[in-house]
């Protein structure tokens, strides 16, 4: 197995000042910097854990810090820290949405929504009929193009605010701007999906 | 460049956030692979992941030439083409964005010719 080799104390809490300056180039050398000890700091601990959701936990943990750095506080802990922190809640959360997926097969329920526990989640995401059901699909029908895109990434469990951004055409707006509208999107498709089915 | 590094680079493909975000637009139209749209830019194909990992530069003017200007003089690349890329990119983007929008609405622009000279009267003898 290769070192784990996390950057220095110093260069860590360079790396943090210049995302927090927001320096364009700091995105990239943070990543560079945390991402490999991270991966193979977790394949260690979790050796019995798909490789892959491995990677994907420690991608969403280096990337919540490059977002927005103010997540991390140095007082409470160091960097790599609070980096494996992140990591075991993102795998917890993939945990708990595979935990669903199954039980919602099991319960002849071919058809959920994915959760979206990070970026942007929608109250309500709870088992629904299959989406051949004529309450649903009149409703689905209905729907704007742009809200049938949005439903079906959330459907294939598409977690980023940026791939829902585009189908609704605000990828330019300030990312803050994008996470709230997306929000509001999901959340008014699934309070309409509910309503068809479970009546007013 | 590690895996797990040259995969993030392409998850933040869609994410504006990123520079890959334009870059991947400019390279789709394109019809660019790695190495041409290197090629294309002027970078080593190996400074690709990096490149597309960093922030997407700033929108106002003098805040776009400072981020583009650093992120080019890092990779060695010329700013005038890596603002190029980014900004067909950018414009790429917004059209694909606003294009189901548009249809949907039912927005059609038709060109008019111009409207036909009435005829002159003819003069009697």
């Amino acid at each position: 197995m290769a070192p784990i080799t996390w950057p220095e104390t110093d260069h860590a809490a360079e790396l943090l000042r210049r995302l927090r300056a927001d320096d364009p180039l700091a995105p990239s050398d943070f990543a560079a910097a945390f991402l490999d000890p991270l991966v193979t700091d977790l394949c260690a601990a979790n050796p019995r854990v798909d490789e892959h959701a491995l990677v994907t936990a420690a991608e969403d943990a280096v990337l919540s810090v490059i977002r927005n750095p103010a997540v991390y506080d140095p007082v409470r802990c160091d960097l790599p820290a609070f980096l494996r922190m992140a990591a075991r809640g993102d795998l917890k959360n993939a945990e708990s949405k595979e935990q669903r997926h199954y039980r919602n097969r099991d319960d002849g329920n071919p058809v959920e929504l994915a959760a979206d526990d990070r970026n942007s989640s929608a109250e309500g995401e709870d088992e629904l009929p299959s989406f051949d059901d004529p309450r649903l699909a009149a409703v689905i029908a209905a729907m704007t193009d742009a809200e049938r895109q949005v439903l079906d990434l959330m459907r294939a469990g598409e977690r980023r605010t940026g791939a829902f951004a585009v189908v609704l055409g605000i990828a330019d707006r300030p990312v803050e701007e994008q996470r709230q509208e997306v929000y509001r999107v999901k959340d008014r498709i699934t309070k309409r999906l509910k309503r068809a089915v479970e009546g007013p | 460049m590690s895996e797990a590094l040259d995969h993030l680079a392409n998850r933040v493909a869609a994410d504006p956030f990123f520079l890959a975000f334009p870059l991947a637009e400019y390279a789709r139209s394109e019809r660019l692979d790695d190495s041409a749209l290197a090629a294309a830019l002027g970078c080593r194909v190996e400074d690709l992941t990096l490149l597309r990992l960093c922030r997407m530069p700033r929108d106002d003017p003098a805040g776009f030439r400072a981020d583009t200007a650093a992120i080019a003089e890092r990779f060695g690349i010329a700013p005038a083409k890596l603002a190029d890329a980014v900004r067909r990119g950018q414009g790429l983007a917004r059209l694909r964005a606003a294009a189901p929008a548009t249809a949907e609405t039912g927005f059609l622009l038709a060109a008019r010719d111009d409207e036909p000279k009435p005829p002159t009267e003819e003069t009697p003898p």
